[in-house]
């Protein structure tokens, strides 16, 4: 597992239909899950695209209502800064993340709203 | 007063009683108060005049009393017997009734007082205690009702609210009568019986009969999952736990006339409906019934943001209720044993710190409406 060494490589963040309403994702989409153990699961640009990162997730049997991109430097700003690291999966080659680990609730909290304001305005990539 | 008659006074202590404003639920009350004298009354002619056992024809009707006047410093009614009720119905009495009224009102302040002190009446009369039941029903936790002019044991005036209320009911009958309001979802028709039943927060799953109000069980058909807004008087017993439905007053479909709360309402029963699972591989907890009640409690009471509002689960069964405005982004946690957290962050780096309540209250609004005072003008 190592970091990505891109800044600007834009990463694909699936959200789940329920975390969607018309306009725009719920926070809650950018703070991994209790089963992500504080990684934030993510698809790199470099090796694939928004439309086969959705499809490849759909393909899994888990449910995406859209892609959004975030940058490991925008990963990495203040406030709350979190790294990115490449973790190729045997079902997904492409697959990397951010390490929320060292972050508390609230700064997860914070984090999330951050990542989500920024996603929101570079808008969704797919569909 | 008028010349040397004697009034009464209540003064209602309460935010919602200030500048003497008289909620007109609270106007039951008096009538209460005048049906407990009367029953003090009669019980104390009896006592005394042993070889009757009955109280004179029109005894009843003589105790009438006339509002005069509601004063201010809090709510004030002020009321009197009615000296003209009081000769027609029971010409040979003259001004003994007023006397014995007089007493009768310092009786029920007695009641009151010594219920304060843990001290309750061994036995009342059935119409005393259906009276009593009926007094204060709609007082709520932070009032109180004073009986002018009356010292309890402590130097003070005597007063009745919502904790002495109930501990006196329980003692003189197992339970207490209190006036419940508020919403529920529709968990179940029974058209047959007309019957419907309701999922309530407060005292779990609800039956309730639509006899004698205006809105059969037929016309809540289609509608499993909605909200309904009802009024009810319920039985309590002295730990709160809910022993029956004594009467249903009102029930009817939540009807949002603002079509921003409406859009609220059918998300989150959008929301009530995903299932376990849903994101993916058995993670994500459907919704908590409690979480989903709160979530549209605070959308009811604050309203005015419905149009920005915008409603998640959480993966653990919550509601996460977020809404930006001028570059703030805030969220309330609804978590699913119904604690609270608030939080907020802007653009520009400004944070309101991530705030934890165990449930409603003062605080939990006061909090509420300081993190957005940075974006809006709170009315009070």
């Amino acid at each position: 597992m190592s970091k990505i060494d891109d800044p600007n490589e834009l990463q694909f963040r699936q959200v789940n239909p329920s975390w969607m309403e018309e306009d725009g994702p719920s926070r809650l989409a950018f703070i991994p899950t209790r089963k992500d153990d504080g990684k934030l699961s993510l698809d790199r640009s470099a090796t694939t695209t928004p439309k086969d990162s959705y499809d490849d997730f759909k393909s899994l049997g888990l449910n995406s209502d859209g892609v959004y991109g975030l940058t490991p430097q925008e990963m990495a700003d203040e406030p709350c800064p979190v790294e990115c690291f490449e973790s190729p999966l045997e079902n997904n080659p492409h697959h990397s993340h951010a390490e929320f680990k060292e972050l508390s609730n609230s700064q997860k909290k914070r984090k999330s709203q951050e990542l989500r304001r920024k996603a929101v305005v570079r808008g969704k990539l797919h569909p | 007063m008028d010349g040397d008659q004697k009034s009464f006074s209540l003064r209602y202590v309460g935010r919602r009683f200030s500048r003497a404003r008289l909620p007109l639920d609270v106007l039951g009350d008096l009538p209460a108060l005048r049906d407990l004298i009367a029953a003090l009354a009669k019980q104390e002619f009896r006592q005394q005049n042993v070889d009757r056992k009955r109280v004179p024809r029109g005894f009843d009707k003589s105790i009438s009393f006339s509002l005069k006047d509601i004063e201010e410093g809090s709510a004030i009614p002020v009321f009197e017997l009615d000296r003209e009720a009081a000769q027609q119905n029971l010409p040979n009495f003259g001004d003994g009734m007023e006397e014995i009224v007089n007493r009768a009102y310092q009786r029920v302040a007695k009641i009151f007082d010594d219920a304060g002190q843990g001290s309750f009446p061994q036995a009342l009369p059935l119409d005393a205690i259906h009276a009593l039941t009926k007094l204060g029903a709609n007082i709520q936790d932070d009032e109180k009702i004073e009986f002018r002019e009356t010292t309890g044991a402590d130097g003070h005036v005597v007063s009745l609210d919502a904790f002495r209320r109930k501990n006196l009911l329980t003692r003189v009958r197992e339970t207490y009568t209190f006036e419940f309001e508020s919403v529920g979802t529709l968990t179940g028709v029974d058209a047959s019986h007309n019957m419907i039943q309701v999922q309530t927060e407060e005292y779990g799953e609800l039956r309730l009969s639509l006899d004698g109000v205006s809105m059969p069980a037929e016309q809540f058909d289609g509608n499993l999952h909605t909200l309904v807004e009802f009024s009810l008087s319920i039985a309590l017993d002295a730990h709160d736990d809910l022993k029956a439905i004594e009467e249903v007053h009102s029930v009817d479909l939540v009807r949002p006339y603002d079509e921003d709360v409406m859009r609220c309402v059918t998300r989150l029963q959008e929301l009530a409906k995903i299932e376990k699972g849903w994101l993916g591989d058995q993670h994500g907890e459907q919704l908590v019934h409690l979480a989903g009640m709160r979530a549209t409690q605070i959308i009811f009471m604050r309203a005015n943001l419905a149009k920005l509002f915008r409603i998640f689960p959480t993966e653990d069964g919550g509601i996460s209720l977020e809404f930006e405005k001028d570059g703030w982004s805030f969220a309330v946690e609804v978590m699913p044993d119904g604690s609270l957290e608030i939080d907020g962050s802007s653009d520009s780096g400004g944070v309101y710190e991530a705030k934890s309540f165990d449930g409603f209250s003062k605080d939990f609004f006061e909090a509420f409406d300081e993190m957005i005072s940075v974006v809006f003008d709170v009315e009070d």
